[in-house]
């Protein structure tokens, strides 16, 4: 099974096949979430984009064409809209302020030291991400967390080549402010 | 201001941003060979440049080195979604064409939906509250047969006087 590539496996997902689809959740699982994990700053909201995603693909995997687009591509665009829909039913979410205070929960499983561990770790890219709008930081991530190309990240958004490098680009100004704007506020204190 | 960069030109500060922001911070990945030199002397004389190509590229180093992992229980849920989907219903032909006319997870809302149109007409039958079998033709409806087909609006009137004779006289029923 390992040796296939994932446009054979899908069509082997097409006709239910569990040990196929059980590869491709192994070989693209750490990806989504960490894409799901980074964009919406929540873990648990994380893992049900995730699981969303995965039903998606057992049950729908026959409208995946191989050769249109990478399955990775058409894996990270159906998280893409889950997190969508999910951020049009709660609107309020989108504000970045609500990121970092979910993004700052540590799993309710941990010690209380090894919460702050994982908020000390956590806390510089968290920060970060957190003062991004949402839009530049779905395309800041796909292209430099997921590697994936202006093309891919454009189909995965659904917009245009143009309108994905203008979001990147965007993305990119606002990471110097907001690291400059640290900067100053580090000399002055 | 131009963001573009003429050859006998030196790049600006603006202009060396504004490529930092659309190229990103590897040098290698500029696509034009005159533009990398340009900002390569330009970082060699402003601090500012220096600064912003150095935040640029220890961005891109944060995004890359992210190593996070999905938690193993999820792992284990999405695996089960193949146990919970009963390969039988799944296989069928036809349950397959129906869920091509509608998809699968409108199915709850459309059987919702259903359900109580059943009931009522079972409730309907079991009251024998059905249509009776009826007869235009019979003599009983030939009055209104003639009403409601006449061809002018005396003919109406003739056969409206008919049914209210009072009508046609002026006469006032409460009066009497």
């Amino acid at each position: 099974m390992t040796h296939l590539s994932d446009d054979q496996l899908m069509l082997k997902v097409a006709s239910h096949c569990a040990g196929s689809f059980t590869e491709l959740v192994r070989r693209h699982i750490d990806a989504l979430h960490a894409y799901a994990y980074r964009l919406s700053g929540n873990p648990s909201l994380a893992d049900d984009l995730v699981q969303e995603t995965w039903v998606k693909v057992w049950t729908h995997a026959s409208s995946y064409k191989a050769g249109k687009v990478k399955l990775s591509t058409w894996l990270h665009r159906i998280l893409h809209n889950k997190f969508i829909d999910h951020v049009r039913k709660q609107r309020k979410f989108s504000k970045s302020e609500d990121y970092a205070n979910q993004q700052l929960q540590a799993p309710a499983s941990f010690e209380p030291e090894q919460q702050n561990e994982w908020r000390e770790s956590a806390d510089e890219f968290t920060q970060l991400l957190a003062q991004i709008p949402q839009a530049q930081r779905g395309a800041l991530l796909l292209v430099h967390r997921q590697g994936f190309s202006i093309a891919e990240t454009a189909e995965i958004l659904n917009i245009s080549s143009s309108a994905a490098q203008s979001l990147l680009a965007r993305g990119r100004r606002a990471v110097r402010n907001v690291e400059i704007h640290t900067r100053r506020r580090n000399h002055e204190h | 201001m131009s963001k573009y960069i003429r050859e006998d030109e030196t790049m600006n500060i603006d202009q060396f941003l504004h490529k930092l922001d659309s190229l990103g911070g590897d040098l290698d990945q500029w696509p034009d060979a005159e533009e990398k030199t340009q900002a390569n002397e330009l970082m060699r004389s402003s601090d500012e440049a220096r600064q912003a190509f150095v935040s640029a590229q220890r961005m891109e180093t944060l995004f890359a080195q992210d190593m996070h992992k999905a938690p193993a229980h999820l792992l284990n849920a999405i695996y089960e979604i193949t146990q919970q989907t009963n390969p039988v219903f799944v296989s069928d032909k036809g349950s397959r064409q129906f869920s091509l006319w509608m998809p699968r997870d409108l199915w709850p809302t459309a059987i919702a939906a259903v359900i109580p149109l059943i009931i009522s007409f079972a409730v309907g039958l079991g009251f024998g509250l059905q249509p009776t079998a009826t007869n235009s033709n019979s003599p009983e409806y030939a009055d209104i047969n003639s009403w409601v087909y006449a061809d002018s609006l005396a003919q109406s009137s003739i056969e409206i006087s008919a049914f209210f004779p009072a009508a046609e006289e002026g006469l006032d029923n409460d009066a009497t």
